[in-house]
């Protein structure tokens, strides 16, 4: 192995990083391109960009963590991972959790590694309404294809699949439906479970261990410990970003001003518009903050007689497929017992009971493409809140699913089942499932979490419907990029950290093919 | 807040809280989850807290003491009316109280060993495995991290085909 792949290694913070011990005073920094967000987008265009010869900055609010800090301790890594320690809340009825990844890497270091490219019809859709050029499947292959090249995209070693894995793909194919294995971007994942809190091996390709690495050997400065303040201006044109270091207890401390020929802004769909709103960056089509979508999830536990002992083995090896074009796909999602026990409906020696069968329990997801949008508000003082309210629609395909979920569960041998419904008791038996069908169950009752949040500042060919131009160019200003999730026109119905990568892969080759309007 | 944390402890927590001497612990656990919160979400919840620590002082049972000085039967009497209140904001604190003190519970070493969850055991194992088995792929792949591959032109090829057809 040569010294320089040795150095890849995230067991140490690497030459380029600079971290809040590195910034005592103000500073002004200057470069090509300056990218706030280090995750699926902005890693991306950084790497490209720096290989392709600009002199970029990498920005990252969150912490510099290496492989080997991320351990199976859910609550702390929670606090040290995630945006606001996972307490993040888009308003609504019922009030959606959502996640973000708040750490060198973004959301790629928690989330569970899945790499599906966008569907060919997402794409049509896109070119078709929204008007994006060369979005179509063909002009997109390369790109993806890079990505999975650069995040070794495969399905899993057989051994290390779980049992819980196992038992969701016998139910579905007992009840005859499609399963598919889950592609995921990972080097021989070893299964430990811990895609959500970090992974102790390595081996999930969260942008952390590959883009990261790449981008700081191209040349990228990293600044971790540092948030963007606002993006400087002159007129309508971008010239830099103010930001402060994040000092311990989330305290303000020195100003670091960047000056750039372009920013780019990749730090999510809740945080992007946010940003650009409070830099005075107005969308002629009125769609910044609009737009918000974010794949409803909600799980089921179902608990069996055999040792499931779901920790062991791979985060969601497979995907039920059967009921896609109805919009909803299940999946197996360990869940950690701290985690799952917050969810339960009992407490006290009620809980202690029902979490005795831990080792038992298989937990089951379901993500729903949704059909209703919400939006990002901007409080005073420039910070975002999401405003989200489920749709009838939506809701009923929630339950609908749901109890299709659980006849592959009971088919699988689960002999209880735990719905994320308030005021409905647990199945027992399949005769149960018709009178869930049966049941109106109130929105409000229903217990829905995500981590896909997409579609605030939307790209498109038209500026009175687009935030952005096709190729992330913010429409009305110059030398303001998108690259974040924040730019699908619509929900795309699967995991969409490969389409965010793949788009910001096209955005980047786009600054390279046009350097000098970019460098002028 | 440490006071209301102690006393709810016995109440939403398994009895394995007390027997396990994880008090403390759990109390300490909680506070350092609620420090990461948003401060919002930090400011409602502490505002929810006192309110229900305080308000229990007008319960003719509490007899004028506050929540977190109720013995353990009118502690549970007290946080069941608001577990099962009609209020949604009641309701709501209710389940942020015991979801925060239940996470921190079910991540004390001595309860997970007693549900036989050990995850770190696992970790290390397979951690090891991966690394005999796989090691020269693992080292290709990052070898490959860092090999020059510029974006090519001919990335612009299938649109450039499609504009000319």
């Amino acid at each position: 192995m040569s010294a320089g792949a040795a150095a890849l290694r995230a067991d140490h913070v690497p030459r380029g990083v600079y971290t809040r011990d590195d910034l005592r005073e103000d500073v002004i920094l200057g470069c090509d391109v300056v990218v706030v967000g280090s995750g699926a987008g902005g890693a991306v265009v950084a790497a490209e960009l720096s290989e392709a010869g600009f002199d970029v900055i990498l920005m990252e609010e969150g912490r510099y963590y290496s492989t080997r800090d991320f351990t199976a301790e859910a609550s702390a890594m929670i606090r040290q991972l995630y945006r606001g320690g996972g307490a993040t809340l888009a308003m609504g009825e019922p009030p959606v959790m959502y996640q973000e990844g708040s750490t060198v890497g973004g959301s790629t270091v928690v989330n569970g590694g899945m790499a599906w490219r966008t569907p060919e019809n997402i794409l049509d859709r896109w070119d078709r309404e929204h008007r994006v050029e060369g979005i179509r499947a063909a002009d997109m292959e390369l790109y993806f294809e890079r990505v999975e090249r650069r995040l070794h995209v495969r399905t899993q070693d057989p051994e290390s699949i779980g049992r819980d894995n196992q038992l969701l793909k016998i139910g579905a194919d007992r009840k005859g439906w499609r399963v598919v294995d889950n592609l995921r971007n990972q080097v021989h994942c070893a299964g430990s479970n811990n895609c959500a809190f970090g992974c102790p091996t390595g081996a999930k390709q969260s942008a952390l261990v590959s883009y990261v690495p790449r981008a700081l050997h191209f040349g990228t400065r990293l600044h971790s410990d540092l948030r963007a303040m606002r993006i400087l201006r002159r007129g309508k044109r971008a010239t830099g970003v103010e930001a402060r270091v994040v000092e311990p207890g989330g305290r303000l401390g020195a100003r670091v001003t960047v000056r750039a020929r372009l920013v780019v802004s990749a730090c999510g769909a809740i945080h992007t518009p946010a940003l650009l709103a409070r830099s005075g960056f107005r969308s002629p089509s009125g769609q910044l903050g609009q737009n918000l979508s974010l794949h409803p999830n909600c799980k089921v536990v179902a608990i069996f007689d055999e040792d499931v002992r779901g920790w062991e083995g791979v985060h969601q090896a497979y995907q039920v497929r059967e009921f896609q074009d109805q919009g909803f796909l299940f999946a197996a999602v360990n869940i950690p017992p701290g985690i799952l026990a917050m969810g339960m409906p009992c407490y006290g020696d009620a809980l202690g009971r029902l979490m005795s069968d831990y080792r038992r329990m298989v937990v089951a997801g379901m993500l729903v493409e949704d059909s209703v949008v919400g939006r990002v508000r901007i409080l005073p003082g420039g910070q975002p809140l999401a405003f989200y309210q489920l749709a009838d629609a939506d809701a009923d395909k929630l339950v609908h699913g749901t109890t299709l979920l659980c006849e592959l569960l009971f088919e699988a041998g689960a002999r209880r089942i735990l719905l994320p419904f308030a005021g409905v008791g647990e199945l027992r038996s399949p005769d149960d499932l018709a009178g869930l069908r049966a049941r109106r169950i109130p929105k409000s009752h229903m217990e829905i979490v995500t981590v896909h949040v997409m579609g605030t500042a939307r790209m498109g060919g038209d500026r009175a419907h687009a935030v952005t131009d096709s190729h992330g160019l913010v429409h009305d200003a110059d030398g303001l990029m998108v690259a974040d999730a924040s730019l699908f026109p619509t929900p795309i119905g699967v995991n969409p950290a490969e389409t965010i990568s793949a788009l910001a892969t096209r955005n980047a080759h786009h600054v390279i093919e046009n350097r000098r309007r970019f460098l002028s | 807040m440490s006071r209301l944390f102690g006393s709810l402890v016995p109440v939403v927590c398994p009895e394995g809280a007390v027997r396990l001497g994880l008090v403390d612990w759990l109390v300490h656990h909680t506070e350092l989850s609620i420090g990461s919160f948003p401060r919002v979400v930090r400011r409602a919840l502490v505002a929810g807290l006192t309110t229900y620590d305080l308000s229990a002082a007008a319960w003719p049972r509490a007899r004028g003491r506050s929540a977190g000085r109720l013995d353990p039967e009118r502690a549970e009497a007290w946080y069941r009316l608001w577990w099962e209140s009609r209020l949604l904001p009641r309701r709501e604190l209710a389940r942020a109280a015991k979801q925060l003190l239940c996470l921190a519970y079910y991540e004390a070493p001595s309860v997970q060993a007693e549900i036989g969850y050990a995850p770190q055991a696992w970790i290390d194992k397979v951690a090891r495995r991966r690394l005999e088995v796989h090691r020269p792929a693992i080292e290709r792949h990052q070898e490959s991290l860092i090999a020059p591959d510029p974006l090519p032109s001919s990335l612009t090829a299938p649109r450039a085909a499609r504009e000319a057809s």
